[in-house]
């Protein structure tokens, strides 16, 4: 292991420039994933690498997000197939096929954030979300596993 | 093994270029692949799902089963690093 | 000239396709086979992305008009398929450089004829 050579400019630019701006780019790209280019995969591979960023340039410490630990990551992951999955068994269980949002009762969500969705635009913009935390979890699981030295016993 | 690398590999290229004569020409509007099911979703979509993004209607909507796998396989990869990158007790 | 320029993306595909194969078959090395693997799968995004190619035609985005006509938009299917693909592409590699590390950690190389050596 080499020595570590501290760099203030570049902890600063990363942590206060970079890594927020690409996430919130990545949101962007996610929300708007329904009338311009973008979507799930899009926006939680790039919401991974402003994560990605800081940790290589930072490693695992405070700066760098990590309170995303490797169990918490796994359960994100975990949350994100289950909205999937979720929204393909309530369209059986309204009375639909598998994965038909048409059927799904959503309108109650125009109150929490109003706009002129449909129901089946709705059960799009929830598995949007899902596969992107799916997807987010899942990069920065990979890129921590192969970084970053598990540690004899630490089983996460 | 090494020294035959290279013979097969210029064959092949050769044998994939010869073979790229019977495809259709570059942004051919009529080839096979534009006409077979892609003008039903372009057509469709605004009536059917009502959102702009036509690959993200084909890709949440009319072809929902494929993302789920899909979403599956990469979460499947996520376990398999986690199980092969994690140190067992007994070794 | 009409010809070459009906033709050039399939070549320049080929060509892609003839190094990623000869990275995988031709070299001693792990890491430069899964390099020539990843190039291989570009290759192959490559061509269906370029299969969806319309002449005159613009992005698969609906410009708020009632009756679309198909002429006026892209393929969108290739890139839907394609998006699946790139992530397929992201957990191959991800597993294998899992692998590797393993690989590395016992063996201490990545060179291909050392490791069948040493495995007897």
């Amino acid at each position: 292991m080499t020595e570590r050579h501290e760099s203030v400019l570049l902890h600063f630019f990363v942590r206060t420039f970079l890594a927020p701006f690409i996430m919130l780019f990545a949101l962007y790209v996610l929300v708007h994933g329904e009338a311009s280019p973008g979507g799930g995969f899009q926006g939680g591979a790039i919401f991974a690498a402003g994560v990605i960023i800081s940790r290589l340039s930072l490693g695992l410490n405070q700066g760098s997000y990590s309170f995303l630990s490797r169990k918490t990551l796994l359960i994100l992951a975990c949350l994100g197939l289950g909205t999937f999955t979720f929204m393909g068994i309530a369209g059986v269980l309204f009375g639909g096929s598998f994965l038909n949002y048409g059927v799904v009762p959503l309108s109650w969500l125009d109150y929490i954030w109003p706009g002129d969705l449909g129901q089946r635009q709705m059960g799009i913009f929830i598995i949007e979300g899902g596969i992107a935390l799916g997807v987010f979890a899942t990069i920065i699981l990979l890129f921590d596993f192969l970084t970053f030295e598990t540690k004899g016993e630490d089983v996460p | 093994m090494n020294k035959l690398a290279l013979p097969i590999v210029i064959i092949f290229a050769i044998i994939f270029i010869f073979s790229t004569s019977t495809l259709p020409n570059r942004a051919d509007v009529n080839s096979p692949s534009n006409l077979h099911v892609s003008p039903t979703y372009i057509e469709h979509t605004e009536k059917d799902i009502g959102i702009e993004n036509i690959v993200s209607a084909v890709l949440a909507d009319y072809r929902g089963y494929d993302t789920l796998g899909e979403t599956f396989v990469i979460f499947t990869a996520g376990v398999a690093v986690l199980a092969v990158m994690t140190r067992r007790r007994t070794s | 000239m009409e010809e070459i320029a009906a033709r050039f993306p399939y070549w320049f595909i080929g060509l892609l396709l003839a190094i990623g194969l000869y990275g995988m078959i031709g070299k001693r090395s792990l890491v430069k086979k899964l390099i020539g693997l990843n190039i291989f799968q570009s290759s192959i995004i490559l061509f269906f992305v370029a299969s969806g190619l319309k002449h005159g035609a613009s992005v698969p985005i609906l410009q708020h008009e009632h009756h679309p006509i198909a002429q006026d938009y892209l393929n969108p299917l290739p890139h839907v398929l394609m998006l699946t693909a790139i992530v397929v592409s992201v957990a191959v590699t991800g597993v294998a450089l899992s692998f590797l590390v393993k690989i590395h950690h016992e063996f201490k190389n990545e060179d291909e004829e050392t490791i069948l050596e040493q495995l007897g």
